[in-house]
């Protein structure tokens, strides 16, 4: 396996990922899949405990802006480092918490990488398998691992956004 | 720690002067002209403080949309926004406004 192709997995990682943004017919539609795919990196770096309240949050803005595609694919950018530092915010709690209950646990600083790393790790794996020579397997397991995984969020996105649309319909949100 | 940053401080100010109207995020965001990525964090570190409460309702405009996530002052938010638009809080006398919040303190 070559360095460019681990390049080119980085590369169609992402570049899968927008797949359908480019079937999709018009811009509006083109935005909101690519403010889905945001959305679903930004949920990679999201402390689990907070991800129902941040994907309605965000979900509910950005169906504010679904006639403004680029105002809503601005928006989807910031959710990435909002998650990020929402991340941050998180393990200093953690921290505090474990600290103040003086009970020995792992370090929060390993969950903290482990978000930081986040959505990259698939890519930069695949460039250091490319420098190591290893099988192209390994890189194509990568890859098709990545893309598994932006799907299996998209879709729990998906789901969640149908969710929200019967229940307001219904008239039962609050 | 958390700190009464700038970008705090005009959210605290937008939702001073909208009250007794609570306020989404998307419109706190244009108001205070702070972008996405730091208004999460900033809402939901104001939450944790104390400063703000938040409530899920479909908004009146769009009754069959997404349900959002309205904010508006608490009363020892409203406090500290008065007495910050007034120009009587300054250097850390904010912090009495805070309520007890086990790990949290804004500096």
């Amino acid at each position: 396996m070559s360095f460019g192709f681990g390049v080119a997995t980085v590369v169609a990682s992402i570049g899968a990922s927008l797949i359908a943004s480019v079937i999709a017919k018009s811009f509006e539609e083109q935005s909101s899949c690519i403010s889905l795919w945001l959305l679903s990196l930004a949920l990679r770096f999201q402390p689990e405990s907070e991800h129902d309240e941040f994907l309605d949050e965000a979900l509910g803005n950005l169906s504010r802006l679904e006639h403004k595609p680029l105002q809503a694919i601005m928006h989807a950018v910031g959710l990435v480092p909002s998650s990020i530092a929402i991340r941050r915010a998180w393990n200093r709690e953690q921290a505090t918490l474990v600290n103040s209950q003086a009970t020995s646990g792992p370090s929060t600083e390993v969950y903290k990488y482990l978000a930081v790393v986040g959505s990259l790790t698939t890519g930069l794996i695949a460039v250091a398998v490319g420098l190591s020579g290893a099988s192209n397997i390994i890189g194509l397991a990568l890859f098709a691992g990545t893309v598994v995984y932006d799907f299996v969020l998209i879709g729990a996105i998906l789901r969640r956004q149908r969710q929200n649309d019967g229940r307001s319909s219904t008239g039962t949100a609050g | 720690m958390e700190r009464l940053t700038k970008n705090k401080r005009r959210m605290i100010e937008v939702l001073y002067r909208a009250a007794p109207e609570a306020l989404y995020g998307l419109e706190i965001s244009r108001l205070a002209n702070i972008p996405s990525g730091s208004l999460y964090p900033a809402l939901r570190s104001l939450r944790k403080a104390g400063i703000i409460h938040a409530e899920w309702r479909t908004p009146d405009d769009d009754p069959d949309g997404q349900p959002l996530r309205f904010y508006e002052l608490t009363p020892n938010g409203f406090a500290l926004a008065k007495g910050l638009n007034e120009g009587k809080v300054e250097g850390s006398a904010w912090r009495q406004f805070l309520p007890a919040a086990p790990g949290w303190e804004l500096r």
